[in-house]
Formats: C-alpha cells, sequence, structure tokens
C-alpha cells in the first residue's frame, strides 16, 4: 500500500523538475539559515541568507567604496560585452575563412593547437604590461578569450555543412555568394551559437578575474576590495551577484537561440 | 508554364514519343588514386537515355553507380569520356538537372514552403506570385496543408515530398534521383514509388534513378541498367516492358513483374557469385 503511494509520488515528480529544482532551492535555503543562525557568534566569515539580503539591498541604496552599485555591475558588463562582440564577430569571420578554406585552417592550427590549452586569466600580468590598466586592457583579454572558441565552432559549423545540401543548391542555380549567406551560414549557425554561448560563460569568468587583479570599479574588484577589508557581507553579495549576472547572460543567449535558431538540434 | 495538380485529369500513359536523347554517357571513366595505387570506380559507361525516359541503374553498393549521377549533375568530372546533356557537354551543376537525395538535403532553416520557394529564386516573380508557383507543386505532392511546417517536424516520407517538390519547381528537364527512398520504410517506401510514378506520368520529366533494390527498379522504369562492380561497368541495358500505366500495387504481384525479377536477380547472381553452380529445383 505505501509502496504504491511512494511510486505514484515518485512519477509525479518525476513529471515535474520545475517543482523538484524548487524544494532543493528551498531546501538549501532553511539548512543555510538554521547553520548560519548556529554558526554566527563564532565565525565571522559566515552569513546567513537574511543578512544576505539586507547587505544586498544597503548595497544597492548606498552602492560601495562611494561607488553606485549600478556602476560597478556596468563597468563588469560593458568590459564583457564590448570584448565579447568583438571576439565574436572577429571569431566568425576567421571562422568562416577557416571552414572554407583548408589551406588557411592549416596554416592557423598550429597557434588555436598552442593557445587552447593557455587559460585566460595568465594573459593578464602582460596585458596589464601592454596595455596598462584601464578599460583597454581588459577588453583585450575579453576578446583573447572569446575569439578562439567563437573560431573554432564556426569552422566546425562551416566544415560540417553537407555535401549533399551544396549539391543541391548548386543544381538549383545558387551561385557563390548566395551559396554562402543563404545556405552555410544558416546550417552552420547552431554551431556558431554554440560557441557563442562557451565565450560568452567563459568571458564573464574572465572579467571578474581581470578585475581581482587591476581595477577600480566591477564586481571583481568589488569582492577583492571587500575581501581585503574584512567587508565579510559584501563579499557575499558580490559572489551572489556574479552568480545571477552569468546566469542572465546565459538565459539570454538560450532564449535568443530559441527564437532565431529554433530548428537547432531538431 | 506546366503546373499539375492532385486532382487533374486522368492519368496520361507516357509513350517515349520524342527520341531526343536526353542524356549521353560516351566511354565515361572514372578513378581516384589512393596510397595502394589506382582504384578504377566506372570504366567505359556507355548509354543513351531518351527524352522522359524513366532510367534506372541497379546495382549493388560500391558499384559506381552514384559516381555516374554525379558526373551527370556536373558535381564531379568523368576521368574518361564524354557527358553530354541535350547534346551539350556537363561541365558544371545546373538547373536542367533537378537532384533528389536519400538525406532529402531540406533547408532545416526554412519553413516547406520557402522550401520550395528557393527552387525559384532565379526567376522574376511577385514575392505572392512565388508563394502561388511553390504551392502548386506542394500540391503535386500532396502537402500543400503541411507549407508552414518546418522539416523537423515531419516524417521521412513528407520531407522526401518536399524534396521533390522542390527539384520540380525548378522545372528541370531532367531528375537525378540517388536512391530516395532507401531510408523510407517498406510500406512508405511503396507508396512514394508510385506518387512518384504518378508525377513522372504528368509531368513527362527524364528520370535517371539510382537504387539497389530490384523491386524498385521493375516498378518504376521504362529501361534498367544492371551494374556490375570493380570496376562499375554495365553489365546488362534491359528494356521494362511492363504495362503502363502500373502506379499500383497489383502492377508488383503480376506474372509479367516477376519474370523481370526473375532475370533481374539471375543476372545480379552470376554478379555476387560467378562460379557457384546453380542446382535445379527439385
Amino acid at each position: 500500500m505505501t509502496r504504491g503511494r511512494l511510486k505514484q509520488i515518485t512519477a509525479a515528480l518525476e513529471l515535474r523538475p520545475a517543482l523538484v529544482g524548487a524544494l532543493s532551492a528551498l531546501l538549501l535555503l532553511i539548512i543555510w539559515s538554521i547553520w548560519a543562525l548556529a554558526a554566527e557568534t563564532r565565525h565571522s566569515s559566515f552569513v546567513g541568507p537574511l543578512e544576505l539580503l539586507r547587505q544586498l539591498y544597503l548595497l544597492a541604496t548606498q552602492g560601495y567604496g562611494g561607488t553606485p552599485l549600478w556602476v560597478h555591475i556596468g563597468a563588469s558588463l560593458f568590459r564583457t560585452s564590448a570584448g565579447f562582440i568583438a571576439g565574436a564577430i572577429v571569431g566568425i569571420g576567421v571562422g568562416i575563412a577557416m571552414g572554407c578554406s583548408p589551406i588557411i585552417s592549416s596554416a592557423l592550427a598550429p597557434f588555436f593547437s598552442f593557445i587552447r590549452p593557455i587559460p585566460p586569466i595568465a594573459y593578464i600580468p602582460l596585458v596589464i604590461l601592454w596595455f596598462g590598466i584601464g578599460e583597454f586592457s581588459k577588453v583585450v583579454l575579453i576578446f583573447l578569450a572569446s575569439f578562439l572558441y567563437v573560431a573554432l565552432n564556426t569552422a566546425a559549423g562551416v566544415r560540417a555543412v553537407p555535401q549533399d545540401l551544396i549539391r543541391v543548391a548548386r543544381s538549383l542555380g545558387v551561385g557563390n555568394f548566395r551559396l554562402f549567406y543563404a545556405v552555410i551560414l544558416p546550417e552552420a549557425l547552431p554551431y556558431v551559437m554554440l560557441g557563442l554561448k562557451v565565450a560568452l560563460a567563459l568571458s564573464w569568468a574572465v572579467v571578474v578575474a581581470a578585475e581581482l587583479v587591476a581595477a577600480q570599479s566591477g564586481l571583481g574588484f568589488l569582492i577583492m576590495d571587500a575581501g581585503t577589508f574584512f567587508r565579510i557581507p559584501d563579499l557575499y553579495v558580490g559572489i551572489l551577484l556574479i552568480g545571477l549576472i552569468g546566469l542572465l547572460l546565459e538565459r539570454g543567449l538560450s532564449l535568443f537561440e530559441r527564437r532565431f535558431v529554433h530548428w537547432s538540434g531538431k | 508554364m506546366p503546373v499539375f495538380t492532385r486532382n487533374s485529369s486522368a492519368l496520361e500513359v507516357v509513350a517515349p514519343t520524342c527520341d531526343e536523347i536526353a542524356v549521353s554517357l560516351d566511354g565515361v571513366g572514372h578513378w581516384f588514386d589512393g596510397p595502394s595505387g589506382r582504384t578504377q570506380t566506372l570504366r567505359d559507361v556507355n548509354i543513351q537515355i531518351k527524352t522522359g525516359e524513366f532510367f534506372t541503374v541497379l546495382g549493388p553498393s560500391g558499384c559506381g553507380k552514384t559516381t555516374l549521377l554525379n558526373i551527370i549533375g556536373g558535381f564531379i568530372e568523368a576521368k574518361a569520356g564524354d557527358v553530354a546533356i541535350f547534346g551539350e557537354a556537363v561541365s558544371g551543376p545546373g538547373p536542367d538537372r533537378g537532384v533528389i537525395f536519400q538525406s532529402y538535403a531540406l533547408f532545416r532553416w526554412l519553413s516547406v514552403l520557402k522550401n520550395v520557394e528557393f527552387a525559384l529564386h532565379g526567376r522574376k516573380l511577385a514575392k505572392a506570385e512565388r508563394a502561388d508557383v511553390a504551392l502548386q507543386y506542394l500540391d503535386l505532392v500532396g502537402l500543400k496543408d503541411f507549407r508552414h511546417h518546418y522539416p523537423y517536424q515531419l516524417s521521412g516520407g513528407m520531407k522526401q515530398r518536399v524534396a521533390i517538390a522542390r527539384a520540380l519547381a525548378a522545372d528541370p528537364r531532367i531528375l537525378l534521383m540517388d536512391e530516395p527512398f532507401a531510408a523510407l520504410d517498406a510500406q512508405m517506401r511503396e507508396v512514394l514509388q508510385e506518387e512518384l510514378l504518378e508525377i513522372w506520368q504528368r509531368t513527362r520529366k527524364t528520370v535517371f534513378f539510382i537504387t539497389h533494390s530490384v523491386d524498385e527498379a521493375i516498378f518504376l522504369s521504362t529501361r534498367i541498367c544492371v551494374m556490375s562492380s570493380n570496376p562499375g561497368r554495365t553489365k546488362a541495358l534491359l528494356s521494362n516492358d511492363l504495362p503502363q500505366p502500373r502506379a499500383d500495387y497489383r502492377a508488383r504481384t503480376t506474372a509479367a513483374f516477376l519474370e523481370n525479377k526473375e532475370r533481374i536477380l539471375g543476372l545480379i547472381r552470376d554478379e555476387v557469385h560467378p562460379n557457384r553452380t546453380r542446382e535445379p529445383p527439385p
């Protein structure tokens, strides 16, 4: 009797992934709150969810280090988007060239193979030496981080266009230019989108890393500064915001993909 | 412009009235050079296909029949011999030859209607007119109601119907079909064979059809070329004199059909087991 009931509940939960997710998040919040309540007196570095919310409100209304919170967020977002957009444009261009021409692809292969395993944050000291600690050095860093993945994925997408598709288009009297923009480009688009998604996630991670080292604004600067001066709740809020904004960026791109590349994966 | 709807007049019987040569292959050969030497894929293929014929190439995989289609389509160049379409040497793909592949090769990002409209890009047509013409071809394959669907929402049989409508919309003189129904299940394959025959009888296109199914070849063609492999060459050219129209399942079990099948199976069996002696049935 009870076993049957249990089976029913399991089946019902399997059909509701959103509900299960919400429940697990709620559970985590409860455990976190209880733990925070118990640990508050012993560890000043532990902050509970309620205090976190209060601090978020304080930061949003009063700013951090004399600068409004939205300026910090805006600084990080600006660096990310400038570097990411530049990297995406150049990456798509280079990727198309690599996909269309085996010679260009072979010529660039050694550089790409060498650069790929280097984490972009390894360039931070060099970029600072070359371009200083201003905005430009961060944009360059994000550009380097995003360019690679967009280029490699675009090239893979262009190479993966089925020969039959090109032959059908050719036999319908399609010329080179039209073949490129009306057949090859849309067929490669799902690959390009995948590259953009990876590149954006990486860009966001790298911008925070770059701001940790050399910046006077931005969310990376905020958490580094808060850590240095033992403003522990601010540190938590900074991490929370980085996570939330990263999530929103990813969701935004996914929404864009579902709208404009609706055939992807089907 | 000849556009035919499903509900138009009764089927006409095509007799090859015109003796114009649509496809002419004269001593065609092809090979590729690999690390282990030269592999001959086609040797001395001589075929003349008349206008309005339904010509089928039948052969085992690896006999070079797809290479032959690619040469006629202008996708690859024959390394020996002459290839001509209506008397003109082939120099590349062109809208006079429509192709239909086993993989459908539909544009996944375009709706069914837009896929067919793609074939009309070369014609100077107003937007509404273009959609109208495309719709007529969709109607021909019975997919008018699916014009706003995308390829990923269709079954394999429907996808191949869209591909056929798209190829026809460009109004080619010759249809090149490379095992178009091989990926479909047996029932759907027979349905599409019948539909293709109906379309062929109405549009009188010349068809160059590739298959490895003996039944398919006999059911569809007016002439069958049996190929042998290593290197690919024509083993026999048979005219298929089954009565027309035969877009009917009953045509598949007539005595004439089975007779032809026996003859072709014998030819193929010789090819696969050339030295095996066959004992007469008890």
